[in-house]
């Protein structure tokens, strides 16, 4: 499983912005909001099979974020 | 106003603000803060937050409520109902705690209070319109917008237009609470999974008519006993523990003299009867599955064979389970 393009494909799903859109504004805040955070929340921890903190949540507020956060997860776990 | 309603959810509460929160409500309100650029400014003088709040409980139609973790009972964030007026009212005064998941269950909780505690027909809410994430929510949520309102706002001098959205109770029923209740679902099953992480089967507990003509048979199978038989006068049982190199361990049980607990498993043939189960804490786990509808057969209470607290639940399945607190989970 590609980890950023998967990631991508989550987040495009949930926000409904293109993947292309999600690419070119990787640094852009207020993409998804409060009710679709928690979707992408529980998305991820249950595709990746990872467990975010509060401070993880916290964290992810734009696409490429989210992306460092979960290769960083992964990597801890040996993955 | 001063108030009394509280309503538990899944995953989250909401209970009446006190002047205990006054500090936390000034945490999160930090004007300081960049994600608070959107309300109003306050003090950080929690005494003039305390002034506030006082003059809050004198006020009719004001509902301030304190969002709480179930799990934790830490206070995640605030929101409130006010303005009542011919059965509908604003909400707003909604803060959460930075990486809190209280968003949606918050909300479906104050809407179950508007349309069920307070009886009220329509609610709404008035958002600055640049505040994005807030509008996009109750975009989502409700639909389209009521109304644009200029300079509805006054921030540091400066003028901020608002949307409004209104939200009737039927709509509320037909639209807006499966989603925010099958989102609040998936959160308890989150939670659940946290709670659980550790969960280690400790016994398989299995009703006797005598425990030594049973032991018998678990013998031949390679099974030693761990060490005396107990007894149990608050279940009415007597038991022994008994154990085997690559097997789960066994908990033989007969009734005490006079007493009937096992009765109904034995005439039923149904020997093994419990499973129990080690949790790192009893009240979380218990908290947790009874919120599936499990029911207490006995709470939690010491055991000194465990040294330990442990209880037993009947799951909405009928299998019984015992916990066993083991906080080096």
């Amino acid at each position: 499983m590609n980890t950023e393009s998967s990631t991508l494909t989550i987040i495009s799903k949930i926000s409904g912005k293109s993947e292309a859109f999600l690419l070119q504004n990787l640094s852009s805040k207020g993409l998804w909001d409060s009710f679709l955070h928690i979707d992408l929340v529980l998305s991820l921890e249950e595709t990746f099979k990872i467990r975010f903190d509060r401070d993880d949540v916290a964290e992810m507020t734009t696409p490429e974020k989210v992306l460092r956060l979960i290769e960083s997860k992964l990597k801890s776990d040996g993955r | 106003m001063k108030h009394s309603i509280h309503r538990q959810g899944l995953t989250y509460s909401l209970r009446p603000v006190t002047l205990i929160d006054s500090a936390a409500i000034v945490q999160l309100r930090n004007p300081t803060s960049e994600r608070n650029c959107f309300i109003n400014p306050i003090s950080l003088d929690t005494k003039l937050q305390d002034e506030w709040l006082l003059s809050y409980f004198e006020r009719e139609g004001d509902y301030y409520f304190a969002i709480v973790n179930n799990q934790t009972d830490e206070t995640e964030g605030f929101i409130g109902i006010y303005n009542v007026n011919n059965a509908a009212a604003e909400w707003g005064r909604w803060i959460l705690r930075e990486g809190s998941l209280a968003a949606s269950e918050s909300v479906d909780l104050l809407y179950k209070i508007a349309f069920n505690d307070l009886n009220l027909n329509e609610i709404y809410s008035r958002t600055l319109e640049s505040n994005k994430s807030v509008i996009n929510f109750h975009d989502r949520l409700v639909g389209c917008r009521y109304q644009k309102i200029e300079k509805h706002v006054e921030i540091n001098g400066i003028f901020y237009d608002a949307i409004e959205h209104r939200l009737s109770k039927v709509q509320f029923l037909k639209d807006v609470q499966p989603k925010l209740e099958s989102q609040a679902t998936r959160l308890l099953t989150r939670s659940m999974s946290a709670t659980f992480k550790g969960l280690k089967l400790h016994h398989i507990g299995v009703a006797c008519n005598e425990i030594e003509a049973d032991f018998v048979t678990f013998r031949i199978m390679g099974y030693e006993r761990e060490g005396l038989s107990f007894a149990d006068p608050i279940q009415g049982i007597k038991g022994m523990f008994i154990s085997h190199p690559t097997q789960p361990r066994i908990e033989l049980l007969e009734n005490l003299p006079s007493r009937g607990t096992l009765n109904r498993f034995l005439e039923n043939h149904n020997k093994l009867y419990h499973l129990g189960f080690e949790v790192s804490n009893i009240d979380a786990a218990l908290e947790a599955l009874t919120a599936f509808r499990a029911r207490i057969l006995s709470p939690p209470q010491y055991s000194s064979y465990f040294n330990s607290n442990i209880c037993f639940l009947v799951m909405s399945n009928r299998l019984i389970i015992e916990l066993i607190e083991s906080p080096g989970l």
